[in-house]
Parts: C-alpha cells; structure tokens; sequence
C-alpha cells in the first residue's frame, strides 16, 4: 500500500512526464488536473444550477467557501498549489449527472447531506450536481419516477455516476428488496444501472458489505455492491453514516483526474481511510497516559479521558472523522464523549460495535460454531488453561499412583540405556 | 556400588570383565547460548503476556482524580510489549539459524522423520501416557517428543509473530516510520496476508489474543513436562536448562 502523492494521483501524473522534484510533481499534477477540468467545462452543465448565486443565496461568504477549499485540498492530501484548481472542481460538479439509488437502509447517507445545522457547502454541492434519480429526494413518485430513471440511464449511458446506498439482499432471489411499481428487485437494479455507469460509489456501511442487514444471523443474504458490481470502478465510501466530505471529495477527485482515487484493500479511497483513527484522535495522550473512562460519567468521563475501556473502536477502525468530524466539523463520537464502533470497517455491528474493549465482549458473530468472533479470549485462555491444568493434575496422579504400584510389586523395569555408550555423546532432543 | 560422575567422550565404552558399577553420565544438552536464548525467551514470554493482557484491556488506572499527564502507563505496556516481541522475534531467527546451520547446537535431523526418531518419538509419547510404565526409550539421547513439542511451539510462535506484526503495522500512519519506510513495507509485504485468512484486523487481533493463551497453556505442559521427567526418571532433567547437562544413570564398568 502506498501512500506518497505520486502513487495516490498516479493516474493524473501519469499523462506528463515522470517528474523529478515534489515541487515538479505538484506542478505536473495541476497541469494535469487544469487539463481535465477544461474538459469538464466543455460539457453543458446538466442541474441548472450554479454553486456561487447558492453561496451569496445561502449567505455563505466567499471566505466560508475559501476555507472549505483549503479543508477539501488537504483533505484530498493534494498539494495546496491546487486549490484554484479544487474550487474550480466544485463549480464544476454541475457537469456531472448521478443517479441515487437505495435498497436495504436506513436512508442515513442521504440525510447525512440534507439534515446539517445549517446548509453546509457539501450540501449546497450536493444540490448543484445534477441528481436525476433519488427516491427520498425527488418530486415524482411511482411509475413516473421510474421511467425517470430508465431516461437518465439512457441519456447518459456510460458517462453518469451511479451511487448505491443501503444493502443488497441476495435471499429469495432479491425478493426481499423490491423497488417501485414494477415491483423490480434492488439487485437487479443494481445489476441493470451499473452496467452503463462510468463510476459506482457504493455510499454508507450497507453498500460496503450488507451493513446492519447483512449482521447476524443476516435474514435476507444481504451483500454490499462489491458482491454485485464487477468490471465498474467501485469506491466504497463507508461509514454509518458516510461523511459527506468524503462523498463529496470523492467526486471532486472524479472531476478534477477523471479517475477513482488510489483505493486500499477494501476499496475505501486511502485519502479518507489511510490513517486510524485511534491516531489523530483528540484523546489519544489520555489513551497513552492510561486514563481511561471506566464508567459513564464518572470522572474520567467529565475529564475527557480515552473511551477504550467503554469499547471504543479508534485502534481498530480506518477513517478520517478524528480529522474533518461531522457537520462542518462540528463534532464527532468520540468529542462527545462515546466510542467509536467502527462503523467504516467490514461487519463492524457483529466484531466492533459494542461498550466493551474486545476481550471483554462475549458476543456471538456470524459462524464459528456459535462461539463469536469476539468471545472473550480470556475466556478461552483460562478455559484453556483449566484444561491444561485439570490433565496435569490427572496425569500427575495417574503417574504417582504407577511409580507406587510399581515399588509395590517390586518389579523395576530395566530397560534403559539399550544403546550403546558411544551414543550418548548425542546433543540432540531438546533440554 | 560405588557411583561415578563422568562426561562422555566418543570411542568410550565398557571394558570387558571389569565389575560392574553404578556410573551416572553428564549428558550435555543445552549449550550455554541456548541455555541464554531459553531464559532469554522465557522472560520475554512472561514479560509480552503481562504487558499484552494490560494492552487488550488496561486493568490498572493512575487514580483518576489525579490527573498526570506523565504517568504513560499504556505508553510504557507498549513499548516494553514491543521490545519484549522484538526479542522474541530475533532470537525465534537466530534460533532456526542455528539449528539448520551450527552443529554445536542443536540438530535439525532431530526433527527427520527417520526409523529411529520415529521409534524413539513413540516410545517416549508412550512413556509419558503410560504414566513411565513403558520405559524402552534411552534418555540418554535426544527426545523427538520433545522436540516435536518445540516444533509446534515456534509455529504458535510465528503464527503470534505474523498477527502481531499486523497489529504494529496497522497503526502506521502513510509508511512513515522513524528508521524508513522500508521497514512497514517489508510488514506490510510479509503480514498482509493474514488480514485474509483470520478475517479482517479484527480477526487478527482476536487470533493473536488467543494464540497468547496457548502460548501460556503450552509453557505451563512444558514446565510440567520437564518436572514430571525429572522425577519419574530421576536423571535431573529440570537442570539441563541451568546447567546445560542432565545426568544419566549407568550399569558400566569399574574404571580404577
């Protein structure tokens, strides 16, 4: 896994030549990413909308907007040098069209955009691009809502992006998610949709592996889109919900190289989900100090010490909310005093999401014969342990109990030192 | 009977119609670096499981009402649980160096499946379930149970190496260590795998939880094992890792 710029926009520089210095390289990759964003601009803006009359509408100063450039710039772990280059982006996410679909969920990614304190600048993006299909949020219903959608799909074949929320139910033949009056099932939608999309983000924890309806005992076989979607660039953008930074950054990057960000094993852009959160957590000192809350409330609590004790997740758990936090940086979990539960992980609900450090929990997870990704490995030690002391007191006995029937008839057996002497000289065995 | 405490040299043998006597035969066992390396790991062990158990769930807290911000009791469990590892780890290498490649020490061909080591490797499994009843192994020589027993010890012990490596890794931030970014990478290249066949870095952690218990488990029959020898044969098994040698009783021949 790579991190360093040149891998993570490999793409983007890989139309110029190799360049030698970073300060080459930044220059290169504004070259690079000037280039495509003339060509985003040659496209007809598709929403009707532009995001500077929405600024001054909203009353978002120019200066609100300047900082959220620099935040989303170092956010993207691009090179300051570009930020011209990424407010140019945003202005620009009016070129591309998307569809929003939803299955198995709570429909939490989408409120996490629509229900900030205020209208944030990701909201206000979010208004711009131009969304041709999202059942929450459109006007039309029924069987005009889907022939919007099969419109949208066919007018921008190849070219939309196609964000997928919620879980996959793969039981009863997809039976368990059907959508509209066509009574279509979600993965079949899932399958049709992504065939002509140019980009598929699979947005929130149920999109990235099933979520909360694929826990245990998973009722409806669900799956996230990666057991679905082949042969499309994927980016899972997980999290319950999923920042809409991250969301939001992501198109940015889509716009500004025309590719998926460098991705990490599980598909999460490594921009957003390179780093643990444990390690640019505001409690950390507290985590290092051994302070730690033990009980809700108590005075570890009202003193902001480390929540690890309480089953905080932050060690285990790969994202950026200790970094750009919720709701313009508002706050986040752990600022408000609760763990972290891991909810951008795979199966975080069965093997994270509990008020326990891991060897204290005795859920039961998924397989394993019932007895739980996390049952308590202490537990199984000292059995283990129990175990191992039980047979050695039993074989300890048994032994004294056979050296004494063994005075007792008198009969000692000699049949040591069989080989000869010269056979001793073996340094061989073990002590 | 007279005893007699001798050391062992090749060509040396019984003498033909002299007395028997009772001879008791230093057998060498354990070099003095093997014998270091063992304390050296045993320490280590006990020193990684102390400081492991504090890690998974820290049991012992400053008072809270006095807050010092220099106490860095988990700071200090890590790093000692780090070098403790470290430790282990390289002298695990150094360990497998010597046993493949010096012959002063201990013998790789110990662990050949060969006619004899087999024979010897039964007889001792069924000494020690028969309660030392059977007794048709010579002690004198090197005891394939034993070094079956370690065999599977070091691949518990790779198998703790491999998650544990994994869990370091994982919190590096961007490849950035303080000795190079060669070094994540070369963990990343060798234990990436295991986020595969335990499932996720959950999974690795809970395997590393628990292999440490069987690390224990496995220490507490090898205590055991070496005690139960000691007495049932009364050859001084115990102090081979002390003194290097146990001592071995003889029906041999009058010498002066």
């Amino acid at each position: 896994m790579e991190y360093d710029r040149r891998s993570l926009f490999a793409r983007a520089l890989g139309q110029t030549k190799q360049p030698r210095t970073s300060e080459d390289e930044a220059l290169a990759l504004q070259r690079a990413c000037e280039a495509r964003l003339r060509e985003v601009e040659a496209m007809e803006p598709l929403s009707g909308l532009e995001l500077a009359p929405l600024l001054a509408e909203h009353k978002l100063s120019r200066r609100a907007f300047l900082a959220w450039t620099s935040a989303m710039t170092a956010a993207l772990m691009l090179p300051p040098l570009l930020r011209p280059q990424v407010a140019k982006a945003a202005e620009l996410l009016n070129r591309v069209p998307v569809i929003w679909i939803e299955g198995q969920d709570c429909a939490g990614n989408s409120e996490a955009f629509i229900r900030s304190s205020g209208p944030t600048v990701e909201e206000l993006l979010f208004q711009t691009i131009s969304l041709e299909f999202h059942e929450t949020l459109m006007a039309a219903a029924g069987i005009q809502a889907e022939q919007r959608k099969q419109q949208a799909a066919q007018m921008y074949k190849g070219s939309y992006v196609l964000v997928i929320e919620g879980g996959i139910p793969l039981g009863e033949n997809g039976g368990y998610c059907t959508i509209g009056a066509s009574g279509q099932t979600f993965v079949d939608e899932v399958r049709e949709l992504s065939g002509g999309a140019a980009l598929v983000l699979a947005a929130g924890a149920c999109a990235f592996y099933g979520g909360i309806p694929a826990s245990n005992p998973n009722p409806t076989d669900a799956v996230g889109v990666s057991s679905v979607v082949s042969g499309k660039p994927l980016i899972n953008i997980p999290a319950c919900p999923m920042n809409p930074v991250n969301f939001v950054g992501t198109l940015i990057h889509y716009i500004l190289t025309g590719a998926a960000p460098a991705l990490d094993s599980l598909g999460r852009p490594i921009w957003a989900f390179g780093n643990l959160i444990h390690n640019n957590c505001e409690r950390r000192a507290h985590f290092d100090a051994g302070e730690y809350v033990e009980h809700w409330g108590d005075v570890g609590a009202q003193n902001n010490f480390c929540l690890y004790k309480m089953g905080c997740k932050g060690p285990f758990t790969y994202n950026n909310c200790s970094i750009v936090r919720y709701n313009e940086g508002t706050n986040w979990p752990i600022g408000v005093g609760h763990g972290c539960i891991g909810c951008s992980q795979p199966q975080f609900w069965d093997t994270l999401a509990y008020e326990r450090p891991m060897t204290n929990a005795s859920i039961h997870a998924p397989g394993l014969a019932g007895w739980g990704v996390e049952s308590s490995a202490d537990k199984f030690g000292l059995g283990l342990l129990a175990v191992v002391g039980v047979g050695i007191v039993a074989h300890a006995i048994a032994s004294a109990a056979a050296g004494h029937r063994e005075r007792q008839t008198e009969q000692p057996k000699a049949e040591v030192g069989t080989g000869s002497t010269e056979d001793h000289q073996s340094t061989g065995g073990e002590e | 009977m007279s005893k007699k405490e001798l050391e062992l040299r090749p060509g040396e043998g019984s003498g033909a119609g002299e007395a028997p006597v009772v001879q008791v035969i230093r057998v060498p066992r354990m070099t003095a670096t093997w014998r270091a390396i063992h304390w050296i790991q045993a320490l280590a062990v006990v020193v990684c499981f102390a400081t492991g158990l504090y890690i998974a769930n820290p049991f012992y807290s400053p008072n809270p009402t006095a807050i010092d911000a220099n106490t860095y009791f988990m700071a200090w469990n890590r790093a000692i649980h780090f070098y403790g590892a470290l430790i282990l780890d390289v002298s695990m290498f150094l360990i497998a160096y010597l046993y493949v490649f010096s012959t002063k020490h201990k013998d790789i061909t110990d662990l050949r499946p060969s006619p004899e080591n087999l024979t010897q490797f039964k007889e001792a499994l069924l000494n020690f379930v028969t309660f030392n009843r059977r007794k048709r192994l010579d002690t004198s020589k090197r005891d394939p149970f034993l070094a079956v027993l370690f065999l599977l010890f070091h691949v518990i012990m790779l198998t703790q190496l491999l998650t544990g490596f994994q869990l370091y890794v994982a919190a590096f931030s961007a490849n950035i260590s303080t000795v190079g970014s060669w070094w994540p990478r070369l963990l990343h290249f060798v234990t990436d795998w295991t986020l595969t066949v335990f499932g996720g870095n959950v999974g690795v952690r809970e395997t590393h939880l628990v292999t440490a218990w069987i690390i224990i488990a496995w220490a507490v029959f090898h205590i055991y094992y070496e005690i139960w020898r000691s007495i049932m044969w009364k050859e001084g098994d115990i102090v081979i890792s002390f003194g290097g040698y146990k001592y071995v009783k003889r029906a041999g021949t009058k010498h002066d």
